[in-house]
């Protein structure tokens, strides 16, 4: 059973999160928050998964974020915002652990995405284990071993599957089912569309198109099963054209938004903000404070 | 007061956000079709006698109107339009070989065919339900309850001996009639109230809904 994580006011919106992940936002009229509810953080650009299609084109010998500037630039954010941190590889950062123990002790909900490849890491395991992080998401590839994901899988009941359209196959989904149920776990899958930026750019071509008509016609029949959960980024939402299999009602209810809405993007390798990670207008930190950024965001 | 809910996951991208979540208590979804690999969804009709049954699931409702719609080129049209928009499929194929509606309830789904938002909202809405039925003898107890056993708050489609039925209970309730009065008044004439009822249907139509 769930329970609340956190409550909070931000503007005139009230949010609370509970330890399943699901997020509660009420407002009265039009929401206008003060704060992102939740931000994308790139902290590093050093991965060596070496993948052809890597929006953030990160290579093994990139940059390392400076982590306390970090911390300082977010110092504003209130106990239950959430930050998704992300790379690159994050846990090849030297100063991951501090970093999230920090965060931690401010009541920040912390969480990460970390490659298929990377789950064996043993900083994640200490990860998980001294629950640094609540949520965790696995850029799945159906070419690497299931029995890698199992361990984490099991010390950890928000695990999210991160799947690509255009990359990964559909029919993976129904793995993906069958390898959760087989460890007695919810299934909770994240649909992301195809990001034609950094290497996503050139390694695009028609193939992907028609990986990503399968996903059109073929991922609703996962719809509202038990025990699975499928959510979907922005671009997914475009891509599928979404909003099809939703009554008006069940849209604005679930629908929590554009982008930079309620959320923004930080690279804190370039130190700067964005609306998303794919955006090209980017504003550094010495020019703009963060809440500055993300208010010009929302009446941009 | 607005609520918007994210279900049952943190927010672990790292590249944009999770803006909408699925789970399986998510209501308002939408059913599908499923298409096959040549991008078809397949009718494959079937047969609708006079018996009283309830269909939720879109491929009973998508296989009824297509043996509704299959010769009448506007309707058939609509029908495909909206199974490829909302299943992403490239075409529809009728396969309805030996499929029959019992012209009892064979009018029962024009409505449906409205317009295109009303006809999504029949096949794919789950709580959208298609009634069959026969005028030979009496409405089932419960026929118009959910599976909890509460009163159905769907939209329905009805056929013409339903809404006969309906009107009955309708006068008696309004005009405080005892039920068996009402049925004496207006039985004397069915074609009185066949017409009156083709007159009415939408008054009617609004009339159950709003009760049901």
């Amino acid at each position: 059973m769930s329970t609340v994580l956190n409550t909070y006011t931000n503007g005139n919106t009230t949010v609370t999160i509970y330890s399943d992940g699901t997020k509660v936002r009420q407002y009265e009229d039009s929401p206008c928050p003060v704060h992102p509810e939740s931000m994308d953080v790139k902290i590093t650009n050093a991965c060596d998964a070496g993948c052809a299609y890597c929006h953030e084109k990160s290579v093994p010998s990139g940059k390392h974020a400076d982590l306390d500037k970090l911390l300082e630039i977010i110092s504003n954010m209130p106990a239950g915002t959430e930050i998704a941190l992300g790379g690159g590889n994050p846990l090849s950062h030297p100063e991951i652990l501090p970093f999230l123990r920090k965060a931690r002790d401010r009541g920040l909900i912390v969480n990460m995405t970390v490659n298929h490849r990377h789950v064996t890491n043993e900083t994640l395991t200490t990860i998980v284990q001294q629950r640094l992080v609540h949520g965790v998401g696995i850029s799945y590839s159906s070419k690497l071993p299931m029995m890698d994901i199992a361990t984490i899988v099991r010390m950890i009941p928000n695990v999210v599957f991160h799947v690509i359209m255009g990359i990964n196959d559909v029919s993976e989904v129904d793995d993906l089912i069958t390898f959760s149920r087989d460890l007695g776990r919810d299934c909770k899958i994240l649909v992301l569309g195809y990001k034609q930026y950094g290497r996503g750019l050139t390694f695009y071509d028609e193939s992907i198109e028609v990986n990503k008509a399968k996903w059109y016609t073929q991922l609703a029949k996962h719809f509202r099963k038990d025990g699975v959960v499928i959510s979907f980024d922005n671009l997914a939402i475009k891509q599928l054209k979404l909003q099809r299999y939703f009554t008006n009602d069940a849209w604005s209810k679930f629908y929590m938004g554009d982008d930079g809405q309620f959320t923004m993007y930080i690279d804190a390798v370039e130190q700067t903000f964005a609306k998303s990670s794919t955006s090209n207008e980017r504003v550094r930190w010495e020019d703009k404070s963060l809440l500055d950024f993300f208010g010009g965001l929302r009446t941009s | 007061m607005t609520t918007q809910t994210r279900n049952n996951v943190f927010e672990t991208n790292s590249s944009s956000t999770h803006s909408i979540s699925i789970a399986a208590s998510s209501g308002g979804i939408y059913e599908t079709l499923p298409v096959d690999g040549n991008g078809s969804v397949i009718l494959t009709g079937g047969c609708f006698g006079w018996g009283w049954c309830k269909y939720h699931d879109a491929q009973t409702k998508a296989n009824y109107c297509g043996i509704y719609a299959c010769n009448c080129a506007d309707k058939r049209r609509m029908l495909e339009e909206v199974i490829e928009e909302v299943t992403g499929a490239t075409e529809v194929l009728f396969n309805l070989s030996d499929s029959y509606i019992d012209h009892q309830s064979h009018d029962v789904v024009g409505k449906a065919f409205e317009s295109k938002e009303t006809l999504k909202e029949f096949i794919f809405n789950p709580k959208s339900v298609l009634r069959t039925g026969n005028d030979n003898d009496e409405t089932p107890d419960g026929w118009y309850d959910n599976d909890d056993g509460n009163k159905d708050d769907t939209t329905y489609l009805f056929s013409r001996q339903q809404i006969t039925e309906h009107l009955v209970t309708l006068l008696s309730w309004a005009k405080k009639l005892n039920r068996n009065d009402v049925l004496d008044k207006l039985s004397f004439d069915d074609q009185y109230i066949v017409e009156d009822i083709d007159r009415y249907t939408d008054d009617i139509i609004e009339l159950l809904n709003r009760r049901y």
